[in-house]
């Protein structure tokens, strides 16, 4: 735990103290402060965000299908035993029956009240990220699907957000907003995904490339800068494949891709599939853009086996970007994001309460004084371009919002800079928000300063 | 000549009675009323979100590469294209003062035009394209329309508005995913405002269990008991090079085209057929009662007949210099009418919403509050623009009076009944009140202007409340969760915040609202003068072809009045043995 996650503990316990009635309720979110990451896929219906679980975790898990396929918010959590719970309005636990077959088939039918299903697996890719599978938005309005948005705001809140999306438009950064400024307040823990890149450009050979190029246009317009910390283009379907894809799917496909006629069965789904069992399961698998490159790097002899057919889709996914992406901008993150879920869980528990009063104080106190705080508030002001700074400011208000952590020597340096930040702070003719960040930045200054003292 | 009228042509059967009796301005009308029905093509829009094939699958259907296609813009303008001799591109625009402009541009400036990065100098209103050997044919034009953006409630209302204008939709949508509730709604409300709707599902060709997706498009549509075709279609291997023939046949297209080529070339005769029959019936009645008078002078008193005749013809004179005056004073007024209801309704809907906001925390109402932004404004518009419908036709229908003419507004060109039941079957909820007004008064302006002409322009007035960046970084200003003080001192400052926003989207919404309706009357009353000058033209016409007639008379023989008597008469009888419809 970091400093301020620490800070977070402990005021928990003081509130414990404070009101005994709520002892339950700390226990749980103090260990929500020690355990995973919480990460959500969002995004409207058929965005891939099964399949792109199913990626991350390199299992299947989620069920994918041609029809609208999750129905209820599922959590994904690491456990040392397979264990799947249907989680009730009234708070009720009850199992949910199910088999293992490769992967994960609920049998169980799941009721009406249930307002949650939650799925303990032994699988590596859950042991640091508690994943979170939704149902899908109809269209970009949040609040049409209560449970999603209760779960985005609720106390099993999440810390992050992958949003996923066919495409992206301007216009349709609303979709983005309302997580960006609603549900979590800071840019830093939405990354949005150009989903199913592969369909991009009727699955053109190059769609990949072209969904890349897309894919930065997207990241420079402001508006969607201001939202998500990237917009990385990701097929879902390769990811999966890569994951999944067995020695003898490749013998079947190589099969295929040796045939005189190969050019003209790639030319339609319909024909590919026509030809056999198999060749309808590998669409299945790898859709028709993976079918079309698989067959071309067959037949150029740049794949002999099913681990390099693998490694191709892999590389052609974009999957390995994503989870750097992850990892920078969210795993990396994470203490501090949870630590502030929950504080603003403590602050509401502590507002209700008879005797939390002093407790209350003692949050929002730490809540103005955590550096990790003041950074990603800051970073809000920055990106959410409604402080007006200049290029120069903002290129030092990132860097050091950046870099919380940094080990300056330079007394003088550090007093001149606060000095420099808070005059301009002071500037009357800037608008308040453009003094609240240079007043931040002099702060994160200030610690540092801090540090050497 | 054959004297059997009624084995004729009865729109030839009155130019020729028009013909022998000098009547020019009957003459010039009917001729250019045949053309006119001729040429009057089927409209199809085609409307769904942004990157669903839409520009593709027009491509396919014309069968020419004309729509630009790109990952990353989306058409942003209204393309209409349509089947000609030859390939042409007009764009269409509008200056800072709505004075508008039409120039051709060569087919590789298209994508510079069209796409959403474009950078115009002018407004552009729409691009028509002349499509050389369109597989359309002639008869059906095509309009792209720019992508409605996820269909949200608001754009998909914009998007509704342009539906009736259409005789026929293609919504499209692609394969990879299924219909959804707004999709849903969005094609119940379709449905009522255009007879004949399907849905185009793209990208066949390359989406794994495509089939699965058609399916249950289809449940989805019949549980909202919408019954409309769903069309597979793949446009990409419309053109595909690899394979042969059955590859594009496998594409779908021709059987997409060929539904929409039977469905509305039927539609466009029958068209075609009341319209005629309108102008026909017109000229027919007007023919018959100048002949008519001329016989009942021919009995009298030659010299009376010539005075009657002359008194006729200074009151056409008279009448064609008053009638300009009156329609301007009367735009004039109406212009100042409609300046106060905006005024007055911009008023109201701030003070309903500052009283909204007061009771409110607007961190917490936010989006429900933006929502009731655009619903206001979107009453407004529908109230201004139901005003300017009903004025702007009493003001034309006052000039006719004066004319003795037909008002541009030929009840024939839109059949009354038919509109009636249309709006009967909208139900009667405020939303839907203020969308049936809109499309009311474009049904009117279609019937009666000639449509196209103002298709952009109101389309654009319509599409106001759609385009005001209400929401655009609000949720930002009331500052993020954990920052978001309960204090009633923060509150207030977040009401200040949201009564400000308020008045700026207001203010804006304003301003468009008086700059468009100022433009939309100063194009509608350029038109009405330039129709009515015409009129006009032809009434003194008239009167002076029945006064030399009469002064003719006069100085006649009994013979030659006996021969006239005789000619009035035989052509009287061929004007009355037309069907009954056209008398």
């Amino acid at each position: 735990m970091s400093g301020f996650a620490e800070v977070v503990a402990g005021l928990a316990e003081q509130l414990a103290a404070a009101d005994s009635s709520l002892a339950g309720e700390v226990t749980r979110l103090r260990s929500r402060l020690q355990g995973p990451v919480r990460v959500a896929l969002l995004g409207p219906a058929k965005s891939g965000k099964s399949t792109l679980l199913n990626a991350l975790v390199r299992e299947r898990l989620a069920a994918t299908a041609a029809e609208e396929a999750t129905q209820f918010v599922t959590t994904y959590s690491y456990d040392d035993r397979y264990r799947v719970e249907a989680v009730t309005e009234d708070g009720m636990r009850r199992d949910v029956g199910f088999h293992r077959d490769g992967g994960l088939t609920i049998d169980d039918a799941v009721d009406e009240d249930v307002v949650r299903i939650e799925v303990g697996w032994p699988a590596t890719g859950l042991r640091h990220m508690t994943l979170i599978d939704t149902p899908g938005l109809d269209s970009i309005i949040i609040d049409q699907d209560d449970r999603t948005a209760e779960m985005l705001e609720g106390e099993e809140a999440v810390d992050a957000a992958i949003v996923l999306m066919r495409r992206l438009h301007a216009s349709d950064a609303d979709f983005l907003e309302s997580f960006a400024t609603g549900a979590f307040g800071s840019r830093v823990n939405a990354v949005a995904v150009l989903s199913r890149a592969d369909e991009v450009a009727g699955s053109a050979p190059d769609a990949m490339a072209r969904a890349d190029a897309m894919a930065g246009r997207y990241e420079a317009e402001p508006r969607i800068a201001a939202l998500c910390a990237a917009v990385v283009p990701v097929s879902g379907i390769l990811a999966e494949a890569a994951a999944l894809l067995t020695e003898a799917e490749y013998h079947e496909l190589a099969e295929l891709a040796a045939r005189a006629d190969v050019e003209e069965l790639t030319v339609s789904v319909d024909r590919f599939a026509g030809v056999s069992e198999a060749a309808t399961g590998l669409l299945r698998r790898l859709g028709m853009f993976g079918v079309r490159r698989a067959v071309e790097a067959i037949t150029a002899g740049r794949v002999h086996s099913g681990a390099d057919l693998a490694d191709h889709c892999a590389d052609l996914s974009g999957i390995e970007r994503l989870r750097s992406t992850i990892d920078r901008h969210v795993a990396g993150r994470a203490d501090a994001l949870r630590a502030r879920a929950a504080l603003r869980r403590l602050q509401s528990l502590a507002a209700s309460s008879p005797t939390g009063a002093d407790v209350l104080r003692s949050l929002e106190a730490a809540e103005v004084s955590a550096p990790e705080l003041v950074a990603i508030r800051l970073e809000a002001l920055v990106f959410g371009g409604e402080a007006e700074l200049n290029d120069e400011e903002v290129r030092e208000a990132v860097a050091i919002a950046a870099d919380l952590a940094a080990d300056e020597r330079d007394r003088d340096r550090l007093v001149a800079a606060v000095e420099r930040w808070r005059t301009a702070a002071a500037d009357p003719r800037g608008i308040p928000a453009t003094a609240e960040a240079r007043e931040l930045v002099a702060r994160l200054y200030e610690v540092r300063l801090s540090r050497l003292e | 000549m054959r004297d059997d009228a009624s084995t004729e042509n009865p729109l030839d059967t009155v130019l020729q009675v028009a013909r022998r009796h000098g009547r020019d301005d009957l003459v010039e009308r009917l001729t250019a009323a045949g053309a006119r029905a001729g040429r009057r093509r089927a409209v199809v829009a085609v409307v769904g979100d942004y990157k669903q094939g839409k520009s593709s699958l027009i491509n396919a259907l014309v069968g020419a590469a004309v729509c630009p296609t790109d990952d990353y813009e989306a058409t942003a303008v209204l393309i209409v294209l349509y089947g000609a001799e030859r390939g042409r591109v007009t764009v269409v625009t509008s200056d800072a003062d709505g004075r508008p402009g039409r120039a051709d541009v060569s087919a590789d400036e298209l994508p510079r035009l069209a796409l959403s990065g474009a950078e115009a100098p002018q407004r552009i209103e729409r691009i028509e394209v002349a499509v050389a050997d369109s597989a359309l044919g002639p008869d059906i034009a095509l309009v792209d329309t720019p992508g409605i953006g996820a269909l949200t409630p608001a754009r998909a209302a914009a998007a509704l508005a342009f539906l009736p204008l259409a005789d026929g939709v293609i919504f499209v949508k692609d394969a990879g995913a299924e219909l959804g509730a707004t999709a849903l709604a969005f094609l119940e409300q379709a449905v009522d405002l255009c007879p004949i709707v399907c849905v185009a599902l793209t990208k066949t060709d390359t989406t794994v269990g495509w089939r699965a997706v058609r399916d249950r498009d289809a449940s989805h549509l019949a549980a909202a008991r919408l019954s409309m075709r769903i069309f597979p279609v793949a446009p990409q291997l419309a053109h595909a090079t690899v394979g042969d023939a059955s590859v594009v046949a496998e594409s779908g297209v021709d059987e997409l085209r060929r539904y929409v080529v039977d469905e509305l070339s039927e539609r466009g005769k029958q068209w075609r057929w009341r319209r005629e029959q309108q102008d026909v019936r017109t000229s027919a009645n007007a023919l018959a009662d100048a002949l008519e008078a001329e016989l009942a002078a021919l009995g009298g008193d030659p010299a009376a007949a010539v005075r009657q005749a002359e008194e006729t013809l200074r009151e056409a004179r008279t009448a064609g210099g008053r009638w300009a005056g009156e329609l301007g004073r009367d735009f004039q007024s109406i212009a100042g009418d409609l300046d106060h209801a905006r005024g007055t309704g911009i008023r109201a809907a701030r003070r309903r919403l500052e009283q909204l906001i007061a009771g409110t925390d607007p961190a917490e109402t936010w989006p429900d509050l933006a929502a009731q932004i655009h619903r206001e404004v979107a009453e407004l518009v529908g109230e201004l623009s139901a005003t300017f419908e009903e004025r702007t036709g009493q003001a034309s229908l006052t000039a006719a009076g004066m004319l003795r003419v037909d008002p541009p507004a030929l009840e024939a060109t839109w059949d009354v009944g038919e509109a009636e039941a249309l709006i009967r079957t909208i139900p009667d909820d405020p939303g839907m009140r203020q969308r049936r007004k809109v499309a009311t008064a474009i049904d009117t302006l279609r019937g009666s202007y000639g449509g196209m002409l103002l298709l952009g322009m109101f389309a654009n007035l319509v599409a106001i409340p759609a385009a005001l960046p209400v929401s655009v970084g609000v949720g930002v200003a009331f500052g993020t969760r954990q920052y978001r003080e309960v204090s009633g001192r923060a509150r207030d400052q977040r009401r200040q915040v949201a009564v400000r926003v308020v008045h700026q989207t207001l203010d804006a919404a304003d301003f468009e609202l008086s700059a468009r309706v100022r433009r939309l009357l100063r194009e509608l009353s350029r038109e009405l003068s330039a129709y009515y000058t015409t009129q006009s033209e032809r009434a003194v016409a008239a009167a002076e072809a029945a006064y030399r007639a009469a002064r003719q008379m006069e100085g006649a023989a009994r013979k030659e009045r006996d021969q006239r008597r005789e000619l009035l008469e035989h052509d009287l009888a061929s004007l009355r043995s037309l069907p009954v419809e056209l008398r």
